[in-house]
Order: C-alpha cells, then sequence, then structure tokens
C-alpha cells in the first residue's frame, strides 16, 4: 500500500449547495428516537436511585434484608386488604415513609402515580361502563326508552357508570398504587450491591445472585453500545425510515449487540478466570442487624395488623 | 536490578503455536524462556500476536501445537482444572487486559479489588487490609464505591491494575496498558509499573507504543506480521534497527527518534 | 405483556411461584452442567442482552411502535432453559430497578416471558429447522414462526391468569379484588392484540435477527446445538412432541368453523336436512350418554372463548390419554424384546 491514490473527481469537486430549508416541526418521535431516550431514561433511572440511597433518610438506615422482607411482607398486606379506606389509609402511610426518607415527595409520587393512573387507570376504565359489566347504576349517561337495532346487533338500552365498577376500579388503582410505592420504596432507598445480599436471606442461590450483579454491571454497558448504535444511524438520517427497513435495522442491531455479547462474555469469563475465579462466585461481609431493624420489624407487624384488622372491622 | 547469576525460569515455550476456532493465526512456532525478575516487551504492529501470546501465558489459550511451562510446571487445560494448582498459578500470575470494560465485572470498585484476594482464600479481614492497602497506593479512595460505568478511562485502567495487584503476583502480563491514556495518567502508571519492577516483579507487557518501551524493558521481543518472533533484544539495540522495524510494520518510511539512555526526551526540528 | 403488582392475587402469584421454581432448579442445574464456569459470565450477559432487546421501539404497521420481548431470539441462540434464566433476570431488573412488571408478580411474568415463550418458540424452530444446515430459509423460518407462536402463546397465558381472578376473587357481593376482567375479555383481548400486531412483530424480529446472524457469524446459532446428555426420549420424539404442543395450542382455530363437518351430523340436523331419521341411527343414537366432555364442551358454556378453552383442555386431556396408552403398549413391547442386545433399534 504504498503512495497516495488521487482523490476521485466527485470527491474534489465541492459539495451540491442543497438549500437548507427550515425544518418542518415534526410532532412524531421516530423510533431511533424513541429507542435512545429510553435508554438514556434507564441510565437516570439508575443514577438518581444510587443518590437517593445513599441520602441519611429512615428507611436508608435500615439493614437492606429487614427491608426486603418487611416490604414484600406489606406488599402481601396490600393486595389481602379489600376496604377502600384502609387501602386510602395504606397509601397515605407509604407517602409520609417516603417523605421519611427524604425522598423528593413530589418526584416520588409523580413516578408512582404517574405510571399507575396512566397504565392501569386506562385498563380499567372499560371497567366502569354497564356494557362491560353489569350493575346498579351510579351516573346513568345515556337511556333509551326501546333499544335499538343496528345490523342485526342491539344497542344496550342504557349506558352507565355502576358503583360496583367504580369500586373495583378504585380499589385496584388503589392497591395497584400500593405496591408500587412499596417497590420504589425498596429500590430507591437500597443500593443495588446492598439489595442483591439482602436477597440472599430469601435463600436465592448465591449463584444467581451473581448472575444478577453481573448482569446489572454489564447491561449498561450494552445498552451505552445500543444507543450509540441508534444514534450513528440516526446522524445518517435521511428523511424517515420506512417502517420495513426500520425493523430491519433494529433486528440487525440485536443480531450485532448478540455477537458482541458472546464475544465479551468470553472476555468477563477469561478475566474472572485469571482472578482465581472457579465456578463459585463468593461475596465478603456480613450485615449485621441493628435496633433500629427490631423496631422497625416491631412497627410493620403493628401497622400490618392495624391494617388488616380495620379492614375486618370496617368491611 | 537483575541478580549476576540467572533466576529460575518462569515461562518456558517450545514451538508453541495457537490457532483461533475460526481459523485465524495467533502465534506461531514460538520458542521463548522469561526468567524470574526479568522486564520482557512484547513488541508488534496489530494483530501481530502479542495478545495471544499473553494469554497462552496465562493457561487462558492452550496451544494446539508446542509445549509451555510456566515456574516450571507443564501449563495445560487438565491441569488447571485442578483447584490446587489453578489457585496457586492465578495467585503467582496476574493478567491486565486491554478491554478495560471485560476485566471490570464487579459492582463498585471496591469489590473489584476484593475479589482477587477474596477467590484467592483470604478471610474478610485480610481482604479489607489488602483493598485498604491498594486503594491508598493507587489513590482510589475517591472513587472506591462507584460502579465502572461511572469511571473514566484512565480510572479503569488504574483501577483494573489495582484489581490485579492485590493478590500480589510475582509476575504482571499487560496488555497494552498506555493505549488511549492522557500523558499524565500514562506518567502514573509507568511509574507504578516501574516501581513494581524494582520491587521484584517479573513484568511482561505487550505494546506498539515505542516511546514506552524503553522504560517498561529490559528485553524486548519483536513480533511480525507472520505471528513469529523475530527479534529479541534489549531496547536500545532492536529500537535503533530502523530496517527492522520498518520490516515489521511499526514505523513508517517518515519516523524517526533518538535513543536515549534513561527516559530523558526533548524535541527536535529537523530540515 | 407484564403484568403489575396488584392485578394478580397473592394466591396466583405464589401458584406461579410453585411452577417456577421446579423451572428454575432443573434450568440451573442443566446450564451449569453446560456451562461450567462459564454459566455466570454468559447467562449474566445474556440477560443484559435480554434487558437491551426490550428496550428497543419496533415500527410496526399503523405508525406507531411496539417492543418485541425477544425470548425467542435467546432461545434459538442458547437453548431454551439458558433463555429462561436469562428471560428471569432481565424480568427481575426491570422490575426491581425501573418498576417495570411488579415483584409479586414476578413469577408469574416469567412463567409468561421465560418458561412458555421460549420453549414454545424454541419447540417450533426445531421442528421446522431440524438439523438443516446453519444457513438454512428454513431455520429463519422456524424462528419467526416460533417467536410468532411462542409470545401468542404466552399473550393467552397472560389473559387466562388476569382472566381468572374475578371468578376466583371477589367480594361476597361479586365484586372482584384484583383484575376486574374476566375470562371472556381477558383472554380475546390479549389474544387479539397479540395475534394480530404484537405476535407477528415478535416473529418477524427474530426470523430477521436470525437471517443477520446467518449472514455475520452462523457459529453463533450452533452454541447450544450439542444434545444434552442423557436425554430419556430420543430427539427425534421431541420434535414431534413439539409440533404436536403447537398443533394442540392451533385447535380451537376449529371452532372458527361454522356449521358441522361432513358425516358428522347429529341427529336432529339429520332431520333437517333429510326430513327423516334413518331408523339403525335412531337406535344407536343416545347409546352413549357418558361422555364427559360432550360435544367437546360442557354444559352451560355460552361464551365461545370459554369454550375455545375447553378445546385445548380436551385435546391435551385426548393426547396424554393417548400418550399413556402408548407408554403401557411401549412397556410391554420393552419387556417382550428383554432379551435383545443393547443399541439394536426400538
Amino acid at each position: 500500500m504504498g503512495g497516495l491514490r488521487p482523490l476521485p473527481a466527485w470527491l474534489r469537486a465541492p459539495p451540491p449547495r442543497a438549500p437548507l430549508a427550515t425544518p418542518g416541526r415534526s410532532s412524531k418521535r421516530d423510533f431511533l428516537e424513541r429507542t435512545v431516550r429510553a435508554i438514556a431514561a434507564a441510565f437516570e433511572t439508575a443514577l438518581f436511585s444510587e443518590a437517593l440511597a445513599g441520602r441519611p433518610g429512615l428507611l436508608q438506615g435500615l439493614d437492606p434484608r429487614v427491608k426486603l422482607v418487611t416490604l414484600l411482607a406489606l406488599i402481601g398486606v396490600a393486595g389481602t386488604v379489600q376496604h377502600l379506606g384502609t387501602l386510602l389509609g395504606f397509601n397515605l402511610w407509604l407517602c409520609w415513609l417516603a417523605q421519611r426518607s427524604q425522598l423528593p415527595l413530589g418526584a416520588f409520587v409523580t413516578r408512582v402515580w404517574g405510571a399507575v393512573l396512566l397504565f392501569t387507570g386506562v385498563v380499567v376504565l372499560p371497567s366502569l361502563f354497564t356494557v362491560v359489566r353489569p350493575g346498579t347504576p351510579l351516573l346513568v349517561l345515556y337511556q333509551a326508552s326501546h333499544p335499538l337495532t343496528l345490523a342485526g346487533w342491539t344497542l344496550p338500552g342504557e349506558v352507565a357508570i355502576t358503583r360496583e365498577g367504580v369500586a373495583a376500579a378504585l380499589r385496584l388503582l388503589l392497591r395497584v398504587g400500593a405496591s408500587v410505592s412499596l417497590a420504589a420504596l425498596l429500590t430507591l432507598t437500597t443500593r443495588w450491591a446492598l439489595l442483591l445480599k439482602a436477597f440472599r436471606v430469601l435463600r436465592i442461590p448465591p449463584v444467581l445472585l451473581a448472575v444478577v450483579d453481573l448482569a446489572y454491571r454489564y447491561l449498561f454497558l450494552l445498552l451505552q453500545t445500543s444507543s450509540d448504535m441508534f444514534l450513528a444511524r440516526r446522524s445518517r438520517l435521511v428523511g424517515r425510515v420506512p417502517a420495513r427497513e426500520a425493523r430491519r435495522f433494529v433486528a440487525t442491531a440485536m443480531g450485532t449487540l448478540w455477537g458482541k455479547t458472546a464475544a465479551l462474555s468470553a472476555e468477563v469469563h477469561s478475566a474472572m478466570l485469571a482472578r482465581g475465579y472457579a465456578g463459585v462466585p463468593m461475596a465478603v461481609g456480613r450485615l449485621t442487624m441493628q435496633r433500629s431493624d427490631w423496631v422497625w420489624i416491631g412497627l410493620v407487624g403493628l401497622i400490618a395488623l392495624l391494617f388488616l384488622g380495620g379492614d375486618r372491622v370496617l368491611g | 536490578m537483575s541478580s549476576a547469576e540467572p533466576l529460575a525460569p518462569v515461562f518456558q515455550l517450545d514451538q508453541a503455536s495457537y490457532r483461533y476456532a475460526d481459523g485465524a493465526l495467533g502465534v506461531r512456532e514460538v520458542d521463548l524462556v522469561i526468567h524470574a525478575q526479568e522486564r520482557v516487551v512484547l513488541l508488534g504492529a496489530n494483530g501481530s500476536g502479542k495478545s495471544t501470546l499473553l494469554k497462552v501465558l496465562d493457561g487462558l489459550l492452550f496451544p494446539q501445537a508446542g509445549r509451555v511451562r510456566a515456574f516450571g510446571q507443564a501449563l495445560q487445560e487438565q491441569g488447571l482444572r485442578d483447584d490446587g494448582f489453578s489457585r496457586a498459578f492465578r495467585r503467582r500470575v496476574g493478567f491486565v487486559f486491554q478491554q478495560s470494560d471485560a476485566q471490570l465485572f464487579s459492582s463498585t470498585v471496591w469489590e473489584e479489588i476484593a475479589f482477587g484476594p477474596l477467590h484467592m482464600g483470604y478471610g474478610d479481614a485480610e481482604v479489607r487490609q489488602r483493598v485498604a492497602d491498594v486503594l491508598a497506593l493507587f489513590g482510589l479512595e475517591g472513587v472506591q464505591d462507584r460502579p465502572p460505568f461511572r469511571l473514566s478511562g484512565g480510572e479503569k485502567k488504574k483501577v483494573a491494575l489495582a484489581a490485579v495487584v492485590a493478590t500480589n503476583p510475582a509476575v504482571l502480563l499487560l496488555d497494552e496498558p498506555t493505549a488511549g491514556l492522557d500523558p499524565r495518567t500514562q506518567r502514573d502508571l509507568l511509574d507504578l509499573l516501574a516501581q513494581f519492577g524494582r520491587s521484584g516483579k517479573t513484568l511482561v507487557t505487550a505494546t506498539h507504543d515505542l516511546d514506552t518501551v524503553e522504560e517498561l524493558a529490559d528485553r524486548v521481543l519483536v513480533f511480525g506480521e507472520d505471528h513469529r518472533v523475530v527479534a529479541d533484544g534489549p531496547p536500545a539495540t532492536l529500537l535503533s534497527d530502523t530496517a527492522l522495524l520498518l520490516r515489521v510494520n511499526l514505523i513508517d518510511p517518515r519516523f524517526h527518534t533518538h535513543a536515549h539512555d534513561g527516559t530523558h526526551r526533548h524535541y527536535h526540528i529537523h530540515e | 405483556m407484564h403484568i403489575p403488582d396488584g392485578y394478580l392475587s397473592p394466591s396466583t402469584c405464589v401458584s406461579c411461584a410453585v411452577v417456577m421454581v421446579p423451572a428454575w432448579v432443573t434450568a440451573a442445574r442443566k446450564v451449569r452442567t453446560w456451562l461450567h464456569s462459564r454459566f455466570v459470565p454468559l447467562m449474566a450477559l445474556g440477560a443484559a442482552f435480554s434487558f437491551t432487546i426490550m428496550m428497543f421501539n419496533v415500527p410496526v404497521p399503523g405508525g406507531t411502535t411496539a417492543h418485541a420481548v425477544g425470548g425467542g431470539i435467546l432461545a434459538v441462540v442458547l437453548g431454551p432453559w439458558a433463555a429462561l434464566l436469562c428471560v428471569t433476570v432481565a424480568l427481575a431488573i426491570q422490575a426491581l430497578l425501573f418498576g417495570d412488571g411488579g415483584i409479586w408478580t414476578l413469577a408469574a411474568n416469567c412463567l409468561n416471558m421465560a418458561l412458555v415463550l421460549p420453549f414454545t418458540a424454541y419447540g417450533v424452530y426445531r421442528a421446522i429447522s431440524g438439523t438443516s444446515a446453519l444457513r438454512a430459509t428454513r431455520r429463519w423460518v422456524g424462528a419467526g414462526i416460533g417467536g410468532y407462536l411462542g409470545l401468542t402463546a404466552a399473550a393467552l397465558c397472560v389473559g387466562v391468569e388476569l382472566g381468572l381472578q374475578p371468578r376466583l376473587f371477589h367480594t361476597a357481593s361479586g365484586v372482584p379484588l384484583y383484575c376486574p376482567y374476566p375470562l371472556s375479555v381477558a383472554v380475546p383481548a390479549m389474544l387479539l392484540t397479540h395475534l394480530v400486531v404484537v405476535g407477528p412483530l415478535e416473529g418477524v424480529v427474530t426470523a430477521l435477527v436470525v437471517r443477520s446472524l446467518q449472514a455475520s457469524d452462523p457459529s453463533l446459532l450452533d452454541v447450544h446445538a450439542r444434545p444434552a446428555p442423557g436425554p430419556v426420549t430420543p430427539v427425534g420424539d421431541r420434535k414431534l412432541w413439539w409440533a404436536l404442543g403447537g398443533l394442540i395450542l392451533l385447535s380451537p382455530l376449529g371452532l372458527l368453523a361454522r356449521g358441522t363437518a361432513w358425516g358428522e351430523w347429529g341427529v336432529d340436523e339429520l332431520q333437517q336436512m333429510l326430513g327423516y331419521i334413518p331408523d339403525g341411527m335412531h337406535r344407536l343414537a343416545g347409546a352413549w350418554p357418558h361422555a364427559p366432555f360432550g360435544d367437546y364442551s360442557l354444559p352451560g358454556v355460552e361464551s365461545s372463548w370459554a369454550a375455545a378453552l375447553i378445546y385445548l383442555v380436551c385435546a391435551l386431556l385426548g393426547v396424554g390419554v393417548i400418550s399413556l396408552l402408548m407408554q403401557v403398549v411401549w412397556r410391554f413391547q420393552v419387556a417382550e424384546r428383554a432379551g435383545r442386545p443393547p443399541g439394536s433399534d426400538d
């Protein structure tokens, strides 16, 4: 490969001067941008989590094993409680816990209830109406004196929001909200490394925990690689990508990612072997329980009894 | 630095050849003896087999032809399956990979450095002590709780080396340790490596960066593009053999340098 | 496809966990035997891969985007048992760290996306592609159909899990405690979107990924091809079982056909068609009144989706009974041939 070859004529010529028209306002974000944003959001979530877990709040100070078991048990309580009033009280108490753990309340509520209302709310909406589930009407929306028939189908004579529908929907919303709040409280107040150690108390084999730990570690590398691939494609974007080509691109990105993943796993394996790994993962350190942990367990027990009992009394 | 009588051989290769599963050639017919406390540099262009040789020396790849001996014992796949031998071997040899991301596989810097000692069988207290010492040595206390994806390139290399050093290996195998580093980090790393060399560790470094060779080595092995060792000698001699360097694609026709004693360097402008 | 907390009762969650635990244990044992010390790094990276591809937005016809699960892809490159573990870990990380999918419902989500999806996809893939060359067309076609059927089967499971809630868990006055939609709503809703939109997407993406791997590095498709040591049934049998499973799943499609198959008319239909009932038929018509699943249905079932489910149950029962009988026959044959030397064909 000696000597410089001259540039072809079209590379030597000045580039065509296409006018830079003012870009139109495109409301729809294409799949490339959506994916890149989703990945960036994932990074943000993880970083934010780690930051919050370092604050000196109520829940942060607990032994992670105690936190894990009690919060999981509370999710179970949320699943058992039936009365709407009890569920509401439960949710309010969880917001109080969040505040005492120095979690920004606004962000916490938005993160939990935003997702709940958006997803569960939409799902549950149809069940409010008599069309889906018959029941005692609470709010009648439409009433016809005689039912209309259209092409063999009979339109319902009355469409109303039922009392049972509203009760069931509220119950579901509050329950889902409580569960999501508890899960968020657990993950936002515990550092990842400690969270995994806590899972050992649930008798999950250490090998599986090692897999989760390593997966988490390399997750961000793969996310970054993917984001780069999508961004690179975006930088060469001319016009919209037709759906078919887009699917092919995503599939190729997945294939490429798998190739890198497989190679990376071999490298990691070598690196682990070189440092003495023989197939059995080990970890340092014992977590010790303190007085505050026992106090917390007692407290949670009482609260659970309170809510369950109150449920029985009210309902 | 080197004692009067030759020290025991650490690695002995006898016509070792390795070919990858997809058919690509790794190294070809390498004859090599590395003694304890030697500082060796494997010099060659990209893809000439330096990384492969390091992996062979570390018992990560096993040659299809020829023999490899480490510390007087044959290094074979079956042999390393034995826990006792494997542990003893891994304790004595540390490997710093070229790609830091594959090498940093723990959740935090602290855990990464603790991994080696922990898997060597040290108790919790000893592990903690070692990690604290190593963090202090490398100046990494500030990032000890950080996950790897939040480290800069230079920090990653430091952590990788720190993690390997924590088991106090007798031999350090380094694959392109200074690649992609800014000057200050490179300087720190080279100083550390010099310290380790002075304290009696055997260093085998693979690199194509000619500027760092003299600091890192008493002996240079040059790899040709045919994946063989084409020269073996002191750095001053080999680095001034421009014909050799040109032939193995380590320099281009416009390159020139001045050999100095020690690390003294200055810039020239020539017509 | 991820079921959040609150939609399933605690007992449902526990039941799913009861099903999953032996699956996890078996998977861990098999894969560790295969991988040894490569287990942790490969499964971890597989899980990270699984998580990552679930984040990709893929355009679907209609202008919007959707997500593929990718369980089929993992099943093809790593085998179903490894895929089970990787998807489980990915789901766990999603639930714990990103709040996607509930923690109590983790086992249920694993049942759907880590067990049903990869195994169905793998079965169909192996049934179609068999031992063809790594670059053969049958491979990616099989993977595509596998992905489609796998996701649809998973969707069906989700629908069933959700749909059973109002029937089993309600207050004294009948108000549902968890998911408010019964089987007749949940199952069609899940099946419709997945049969028509998300399923084909999963199939297409799986097929395209396999094709892209065939072009770039076919050896990646060979990773798991070594047969697991010591299977009880020979590999040839397994293909047939998986194909059978696929056919069982598709059997309710027969309900869509109107009318009665030729020659299978009941007595009253004959009366309508001919105007009279032949004498012999008249006598034999009521000969066997004891069928538990008369007409492949249960008395009192009107909803066509419940009927479809009963169809599936009948198919499973039928296959089960026949296999049992065959096993008995086979045992007898083996006992007969006990004197033959080992290695002879059986």
